[in-house]
């Protein structure tokens, strides 16, 4: 194996071209040695150009012709890239991320999966040096990155193509399933066929859902995921309320869209009441963007200044409203009681002007 | 022949190849997209996960918030908490405000009167990297909350200085909050394909480029701050650019940006003589990576704290292998300009970079999911790495604030013994103590006392405290502080009569769980200190070792909670000096970073059975004074078995008199005084209003007798200390004590506290003397509200006592600066007390001008344990 020593830490190192590193094992809590840290090895400019030659593009021709003539030769042919060939590793390197990069045009089942294992773990050989630390190298093509979020995606489909089929089964189907989806891209690959499955098929989830979450909390997820798609109200303003998994964000944000000013604001005041402090602070936050001219909302906020875990969030809400009269208001707050909490948060919202201000383009 | 959708993907991927590997591509604005596939949309990066959009919200949550409400939630904390405070370090590009947060108590001293170690944590100093504000609020939100705690966080709010930078590049951080989708792809000089510029990958501060993502022409520009300092500026030629478009541009010269001023500045805010440790954080990588010097202990203790960083964030729950690099890998001559390469070499602290997660190379964590795929997501760019999802945000947040603020308490310092005491099981006495009182920033002195010799085959509680928690806790429950071995803390005591080894039996080890100053109570904070019974047995080793009365030498080990142990020496104050640990000394003797046993504490035992030890009894009522500070003491009156009370006569800082009441409770040989309580608001004479008349507990204190005439206290007051020895001055009519037979006579129940109830806030202090006659102590205050005392002895003439000549004092200054030879002695007046037991009458007349002449009519307020009256 050829290694390209064209920087200065390469050549201090000298033949030093995999170096170790430490981490703490479990039961000691000296350094100890553990995965190998790479010195770097090329700067990216120089790779960059040696990766673009012809030999570059034929090598990733190749690999796309064997994946299509001869699938079972593909991870013969990337072992031995691995192993040892004429070409540098920029070149190597740069054919196989985009060899990568190009299987997102196949099917799952077109790709052996002892290349696409292969490509996932490639331990990259062109390193360029760490954006923040001289001595080590990072991978100038991140072949294994790119794998595994296509790895991801496939995997995403094929939780799709389950849930589909579950929820045309019925809707008890797919909530009898969903726990099986139980990482993020299974999450996702069930949301996915969720929000394609038909108004019915949601209907009828969002109705078995919320029967059933109080006792199945990781319900909550597809449930208001169902009743955003649906923009039913109701349900949205049942889900905020009832546990701490919901997502709340996206929750709130599809509600300050659909719901009327009036609406909102009695929503608001109910979770300002009721909710716990972290909900209704997101409330505030985002319903008060929907409620730009809202005189109620801003008496709301006012009344809240004193609030020991709300009050900075209202001081925030009215900082964005840059009126005169109720910057008056706040002023005349800060005055009355300059050493209170509402005092003090008052001051706090005539400062945030100051930063909105401040955010502009000077 | 190949088909007409095999052609179509062929002269796709040959595009593909021409703009991936660095062929000019198109200059385009991408937006990143939360779509799963991989869009054949030119202008669109996929993610896979949806997009995260600032919320303008103060408050944590499962998202990421705007500057706006990062910088109110901080405000906030500073308006609220009374632990964080605000300090402007300077301005950026644009002049906006850089603020930085000091966060603890108010003082720069620890409870101790040392200066407070401080730490500095930077971040968002690149824009894109959002984890960072948030993780750097997080660790403000944790300490905030956590006034009311008792141990480990107490511990570092009152004595640590910890210094948090939230958002450095604030400029460059809004620029990517304002285009939270947008990118330009094609543009970067070394890698136009691979690395997005601008917008929501903006990384540089905003020199020269305005803040509209459209104009081309200047959307490269700025300064890498992290390449803008010594002393490595500009000599890296493949990680540091002079080109003004580079992603790595440092800058004209070294610290030329304002940013980088106000690092500066917020550095001093510890002081920077105190700084202990500097963390700079980034993302991503979940990589610790960190300056080597060539400072070899320095070097050492920072791959020490990158352990301990490491391995706790692996041992929290959903917790994250960080990796770092061994010290032998790092070149201690080369650098690029980074804040971390600052601070280890010209500050000479443990200096890092934190790259918050995810990971992004394999190389550092072979089998994991890297950049976005970690999080599910489809890895189009791998700069989505930047773009952590909302879903993650909390934990990672949370988790590395909490790892932190473990590194924080490391870099507190070494933990010393600060005292060891010996009770007796049988009676609580406490029969011997050693304490280390701070004399100077790099000194402290032993004081020990004991009251009588540890006797074989007696039942001890031996107690050790610390100037620290020494033990983590989850709940209520002791716990190994996460990535520490439970091994690893282990405490032990050993003792030897000279060179022989004594059998010293300790068993049940605890840690007191409730404040005070007992055996089975912790000093200041909780967990920093440990007891456990004791017991030398009259054996065949020990009878070999102790013959009559010797000295013992205990040995003493333990560690702090991350798994350090004691400073071997009390005697000089471990600190940090030159990037290392300066008198931290090892079990020799000598200089360390290690530390070792405790050897200072030297026990009398004794082979003779000596009975049990001294208890306080009626007869410790008394006046006591030290005899190196003649004008001051104290009145005690024992009220009850276990209760008493004490004035404190003395005077203020300036010379002037000054007076103090407590009440505490009798523990054998101990009195404790929770409160020592100031009154104020009094005037001398017919004006007293007793409605104006306000109490305030300054501060505590606690006697220790070891014997009828002798003793010491300790207290603290105003939040300074002090220490005095005890030695009896009066003896009470109608008490003895020991072998001191009372004496008994007329108007032995007189003795005790007397008042006028509509003069409540002042009163006399009267004790009848077993020599005849009697003595008063009169609290009270002068015409203007001056706290004042004067006293006086008298003799009884037709059953009143005629203090015919009572004295008024000034001079001595309180506490350390006290000298008994500035005492100025004035007389002040007469006074007649005309009493019967429960009742009398006062007649007074000063010579002091404003004083004048008057009369109380009085009540006996208290009366001391076991004496009676009759009438």
């Amino acid at each position: 194996m050829r290694i390209n020593c064209l920087i200065t830490a390469c050549l201090v190192a000298g033949s030093i071209a995999s170096v170790a590193a430490v981490e703490v094992s479990d039961d000691s809590f000296a350094p100890a040695q553990a995965a190998s840290w790479d010195a770097p090895n090329w700067e990216t400019g120089p790779a960059l150009a040696r990766s673009k030659s012809i030999a570059a593009q034929s090598l990733a021709l190749e690999l796309d012709r064997l994946l299509r003539d001869d699938p079972a030769a593909l991870s013969a042919r990337l072992r031995a890239l691995d192993e040892a060939d004429a070409l540098s590793w920029p070149e190597r390197e740069a054919a196989l991320l985009q060899f990568t990069r190009s299987l997102h045009a196949q099917r799952a089942d077109q790709v052996p999966d002892d290349a696409l294992r292969l490509l996932s773990t490639w331990k990259s050989r062109t390193l360029v040096a760490h954006e923040e630390s001289p001595d080590f190298g990072t991978p100038l093509f991140n072949i294994a990155a790119e794998a595994q979020g296509l790895q991801n995606r496939w995997r995403r489909e094929a939780a799709a193509g389950i849930a589909a089929r579950a929820l045309a089964t019925g809707a008890e189907s797919f909530l009898d399933g969903w726990p099986s989806a139980d990482d993020a891209v299974g999450q996702a690959g069930w949301i996915d066929a969720l929000r394609a499955a038909p108004a019915s098929q949601r209907k009828a989830l969002l109705v078995q859902g919320l029967q059933r979450m109080s006792n199945a909390p990781q319900l909550v997820l597809p449930t208001t995921e169902a009743a955003i798609s649906l923009r039913d109200h109701a349900a949205m303003t049942r889900l905020i309320q009832a546990t701490d998994s919901v997502p709340l964000h996206f929750l709130l944000t599809a509600l300050a869209g659909q719901l009327t000013a009036r609406e909102l604001d009695q929503l608001l005041a109910e979770l300002i009441t009721n909710a716990p402090v972290d909900r209704a602070a997101l409330a505030i936050a985002i319903f008060g963007r929907a409620l730009v001219d809202d005189r109620s909302f801003e008496r709301r906020m006012l009344s809240l200044l004193g609030d020991p875990a709300l009050g900075s969030s209202a001081a925030l809400a009215l900082s964005r409203r840059p009126g005169a009269q109720l910057k008056a208001e706040l002023e005349a707050l800060a005055a009355s009681a300059p050493t209170s909490l509402l005092g003090g948060r008052a001051r706090l919202a005539l400062d945030g002007f100051v930063t909105a201000q401040s955010e502009q383009t000077p | 022949m190949i088909s007409a959708r095999q052609f179509a993907r062929l002269a796709a991927l040959t595009l593909l190849l021409v703009v991936s590997t660095g062929g000019r591509a198109q200059q385009r604005i991408v937006q990143w997209s939360a779509q799963s596939a991989i869009s054949t949309n030119d202008n669109l990066l996929s993610l896979g996960y949806p997009v995260p959009i600032p919320v303008d919200t103060p408050l944590p949550f499962d998202g990421f918030r705007s500057y706006a409400g990062l910088h109110m939630r901080h405000q906030d904390l500073v308006a609220t908490s009374g632990l964080v405070h605000a300090h402007a370090v300077g301005a950026t590009r644009n002049n906006r405000t850089i603020w930085a947060y000091r966060i603890g108590d108010a003082g720069t001293t620890t409870i101790w009167g040392l200066p407070e170690p401080a730490t500095l944590t930077n971040a968002g100093i690149h824009a894109r990297e959002w984890q960072t504000p948030e993780v750097a609020t997080g660790i403000m939100e944790l300490l905030a909350s956590k006034a009311t705690d008792t141990g480990f966080y107490r511990y570092l709010l009152d004595n640590v200085n910890m210094t948090v930078i939230p958002v450095h590049n604030v400029d460059g951080f809004l620029q990517t909050q304002r285009y939270p989708r947008d990118s330009w792809l094609g543009t970067d000089l070394n890698d136009p394909n691979g690395s997005p510029r601008d917008g929501r990958m903006r990384r540089k501060n905003m020199l020269d480029v305005d803040e509209v993502m459209t104009t081309q022409a200047d959307h490269l520009n700025g300064v890498d701050l992290n390449r803008n300092n010594p002393p490595y500026w500009a000599t890296s030629p493949s990680s540091s650019s002079f080109n003004v478009r580079s992603i790595v541009h440092h800058g004209a010269h070294p610290h030329s940006e304002p940013e980088t001023q106000a690092l500066v500045a917020a550095a001093e805010l510890g002081p920077a003589s105190q700084l202990r440790v500097y963390t700079d954080i980034h993302s991503f990588g979940r990589v610790l990576l960190w300056s080597r010097t060539s400072n070899e202990r320095l070097t050492q203790i920072t791959e020490s704290v990158l352990a301990g960083f490491s391995a706790h964030h692996q041992a929290l729950p959903n917790g994250r292998r960080y990796a770092y690099p061994a010290a032998s890998r790092l070149d201690p001559f080369l650098g690029i300009g980074s804040t971390d390469e600052l601070f280890a070499h010209q500050y000479q602290v443990p200096a890092w970079t934190l790259e918050v997660e995810p990971p992004g190379d394999p190389g550092f964590h072979p089998g994991e999911a890297l950049c976005g795929a970690n999080y599910g997501g489809v890895v189009e760019n791998c700069h989505d790495g930047f773009i952590l999802p909302e879903s993650q945000i909390r934990r990672v947040r949370e988790n590395v604030a909490e790892t932190m603020v473990g590194i924080f308490y490391r870099q507190a310092g070494p933990p010393s013994i600060t005292a060891t005491r010996v009770f007796d099981q049988a009676t609580g006495a406490l029969v011997y103590e050693s304490e280390w009182s701070v004399a100077s920033s790099s000194a402290r002195t032993q004081i020990v006392h004991q009251s009588q010799p540890l006797q074989l085959d007696r039942n001890y509680v031996l107690s050790h405290s610390y100037d620290k928690p020494m033990r983590w806790r989850v709940g209520d429950a002791q716990a190994s502080f996460p990535g520490v071995p439970a091994a690893t803390t282990q405490t032990s005591d050993l003792a030897f009569v000279g060179a022989q080894g004594l059998n010293f039996i300790t068993s049940n080890r605890r840690w007191p769980e409730q404040p005070g100053a007992g055996p089975e109570r912790y000093r200041h904070y909780r967990d920093d200190t440990t007891s456990t019974d004791l017991r030398l047995p009259r054996d065949a080793t020990n009878d070999a070792a102790i013959n009559g009365s010797v000295e013992l030498n205990l040995r003493h080990a333990d560690t702090d909670l991350v798994g350090q142990a004691l400073d071997a020496d009390p005697a000089t104050v471990a600190r940090w000096q030159g990037g290392s640990w300066m008198d931290y000394e090892n079990s020799s003797g000598s200089q360390s970073d290690s530390g070792g046993f405790d050897a200072s504490v030297r026990i009398q035992v004794s082979d003779q059975a000596l009975g049990d030890p001294f208890v306080i009894v009626p007869g410790s009522s008394s006046a006591w004074y030290d005899t190196a500070r003649s004008g001051e003491g104290f009145v005690l009156e024992i009220l009850s078995a276990d209760t008493a009370l004490a004035y404190f006569f003395t005077y203020d800082s300036t010379g002037a008199q000054d007076w103090y009441t407590m009440v505490g409770s009798i523990q054998a040989n101990r009195i404790i005084f929770n409160e020592v309580v100031r009154s104020s608001g009094g005037v001398f004479g017919p004006a007293f209003n007793p409605a104006a008349v306000t109490r305030t507990t300054v501060g505590s204190a606690t006697f220790n007798f070891s014997s009828c005439d002798s003793g010491w206290m300790d207290w603290k007051i105003d939040g300074a200390r002090g220490r005095m020895e005890l030695s009896r001055l009066t003896n009470l009519l109608g008490l003895g004590c020991g072998t001191t037979n009372p004496v008994n006579g007329a108007g032995a129940g007189w003795s005790g506290s007397w008042y006028d109830p509509s003069h409540s806030g002042e009163g006399y202090v009267l004790e009848m003397l077993s020599t005849g006659g009697a003595i008063v102590y009169w609290f009270s205050y002068d015409p203007v509200g001056n706290r004042r005392w004067f006293f006086g002895t008298a003799d009884l003439i037709d059953g009143n006592l005629v203090f015919s000549n009572l004295l008024s004092t000034r001079g001595p200054r309180f506490g350390a600066a006290y000298d008994p030879d500035d005492l100025q002695v004035t007389p002040w007046g007469n006074l007649t007390l005309d009493l019967d037991c429960d009742s009398g009458r006062s007649d007074y007349s000063s010579t002091e001008p404003g004083f004048g002449a008057g009369s109380l009519q009085l009540t006996h307020l208290t009366r001391i344990h076991a004496l009676s009256c009759s009438n």
